[in-house]
């Protein structure tokens, strides 16, 4: 069975949610998924996770990571630890009230990670809070499809 | 319908910024001017009390950046007050006795905090946060070591009680009723948020005024005193409607319009913490101090003002975080008479607040809890939903269920 990490920025909490519902929906189709806010995770999370990592993140107005992922970051920014063999996903939600700066907590884990050597599996998922899509649901169903391309 | 030439919009903070986009946005090519008394762009204020007093480095997130101004061909005047508005004329008056003409006019003037006078403290030496340059000069003040009195337990006095205690200041706040955040109706969440600070050291005094100061310390009405080499009022906010009224426009705490943003004048509309609007879901009018306020609302009068109608109808929302506790409000309700719990006040994972009012659920808060808010504002939007308490109380039965499947936002 393959083991999915869900690491979680949140400023307001709908990143959590999301992450909730993409859980339910993972383990559906026959994952472990375990949710882990970024606060309570360090660079061994990433390093000694079982199976890939999904980055679920929202995004503060100045296009900075979320107060709760802040510190994760700045540790993986500073030890530039060796992330070659860690695969990883990535959910990024925004608001288009920020045009320059939009879905960037999510796109700045994603540069960061493939800059330390991680491979991103498929593409990065942004949603726009002023879409009128319901976030996890969109979430869910991407999240899906990219658990089905893991294993190809 | 008239030809629309010229728009000006007086205060530039976020819901002035907003209604110029929104102008743009809706296709008017004709002038703006947007006039603000700040020598900043609009910005956002809520990183003020937290983010900025934390980190020198720290930006308020722009609403208008100077290359947008430039982009949207804004007249931006910083710096500038406004010191009459001419109907009969259409003219605004600036205080150094430049007019400007308008053929429709926004005011988005915000809110002025409310003094705070303590007997035997020089009223400089009490601060209070509401723009940038405030925000600047209270970080510069908020040594380590220092002695702090906020006065006002409120969202503001507690954000800049937890910055300030994060900073390693002595904190004291200092609050009239007899608990904090009483309009949340529920004495454990109450409890929560006391307990919070009381853990981050802050000294928190309940039913208890400030009597007199002396500039090193404060002697409070229950004959104790406290060290306060600074004091912070966070004892609210009014509405500036000071132009309004003096232009004779209809106000009653706030510049009453509709639904669109529009006055008692037709041609005069007006957005954000000023206003008292008409909410098509309230079905009544409402004074709202908060950021999604100055974003939607303003966005509607905006784009109504240069002729595409447009209303603001989002449930009310707003957030305080404070140190690690995040705080989120939805609803608006004007009487509670139920309040039902999820959650563990004393565990991890944080609680949500249902409000009930004759059965009808009105308004919902989540302490550390917020991703119960998404769906606590789905409900709301349903006024028809009458959600079961008992299902609300159980954590196990996800709120998702509770609402109808997948309806469309």
């Amino acid at each position: 069975m393959t083991d999915i990490t869900i690491l979680v920025a949140t400023m307001s909490g709908t990143a959590e949610m999301v992450a909730d519902e993409i859980a339910g929906r993972l383990e559906d189709a026959g994952a472990q998924a375990r949710i882990l806010r970024m606060e309570k995770a360090d660079i061994g999370t990433l390093k000694d996770a079982e199976g890939p990592l999904l980055i679920c993140s929202s995004t503060y107005g100045t296009g900075d990571v979320p107060g709760n992922g802040a510190a994760l970051y700045g540790a993986l920014e500073a030890g530039k630890p060796d992330l070659s063999g860690v695969r990883y996903g990535v959910v990024a939600l925004g608001d288009s009230v920020y045009p320059q700066t939009f879905c960037f907590g999510g796109r700045k884990f994603d540069a960061l990670l493939s800059s330390l050597g991680a491979q991103r599996i498929g593409e990065r998922f942004e949603h726009d809070s002023r879409s009128g899509v319901y976030p996890e649901d969109a979430a869910a169903d991407w999240a899906e499809q990219w658990f089905a391309s893991l294993d190809d | 319908m008239e030809d629309i030439h010229s728009v000006i919009i007086v205060g530039a903070g976020q819901a002035g910024g907003r209604a110029a986009k929104a102008v743009r946005a809706a296709g008017y090519s004709g002038r703006v001017v947007l006039i603000g008394e700040e020598e900043h762009l609009p910005y956002e204020r809520p990183a003020l009390s937290k983010a900025v007093l934390l980190d020198p480095a720290a930006q308020a997130p722009s609403v208008l950046t100077g290359a947008d101004c430039a982009a949207l061909d804004l007249d931006m005047r910083a710096g500038r007050a406004v010191a009459a508005i001419d109907r009969a004329a259409r003219e605004v008056v600036l205080a150094d006795g430049e007019r400007l003409g308008w053929d429709r006019l926004l005011l988005a003037t915000g809110s002025r905090v409310r003094p705070l006078a303590i007997d035997g403290v020089p009223p400089q030496s009490i601060m209070t946060l509401r723009t940038l340059d405030d925000a600047r000069l209270l970080r510069e003040r908020l040594a380590a070591g220092a002695d702090i009195a906020v006065v006002g337990g409120g969202f503001i006095g507690l954000e800049v009680a937890a910055s300030a205690a994060k900073l390693g200041c002595r904190v004291t706040v200092v609050e009239a009723a007899d608990r904090l955040l009483p309009r949340l109706g529920c004495p454990e969440a109450s409890a929560m948020v006391l307990a919070h600070h009381r853990r981050a050291g802050i000294d928190i005094r309940l039913a208890t005024t400030v009597k007199h100061g002396d500039g090193q310390a404060l002697e409070l009405s229950d004959g104790s005193s406290v060290p306060a080499t600074l004091i912070v009022a966070g004892i609210g906010v009014s509405p500036d409607t000071a132009l309004a009224e003096a232009a004779g426009l209809e106000c009653d705490d706030g510049i009453i319009v509709d639904e669109y943003g529009r006055t008692s004048d037709p041609a005069i509309f007006a957005a954000g913490d000023v206003t008292r609007h008409r909410h098509p879901l309230l079905c009544r009018h409402i004074r709202l101090e908060s950021w999604q306020n100055a974003n939607v609302q303003a966005e509607a009068a905006g784009r109504s003002m240069v002729g595409v109608p447009t209303v603001s109808a989002e449930i009310p929302w707003l957030w305080s975080d404070q140190g690690d506790l995040n705080l989120q409000v939805a609803g608006a309700p004007e009487r509670v008479d139920a309040v039902v719990m999820r959650g563990d006040p004393d565990g991890e994972g944080g609680i949500a607040l249902f409000q009930f009012q004759d059965g009808q659920l009105v308004g919902g808060v989540t302490v550390n809890r917020g991703k119960d808010m998404p769906m606590i504002r789905r409900m709301l939007a349903l006024p028809a939903l009458r959600p079961d308490p008992q299902a609300l109380a159980d954590p196990d039965t996800p709120l998702r269920r509770l609402l109808p499947a997948r309806e469309t936002a």
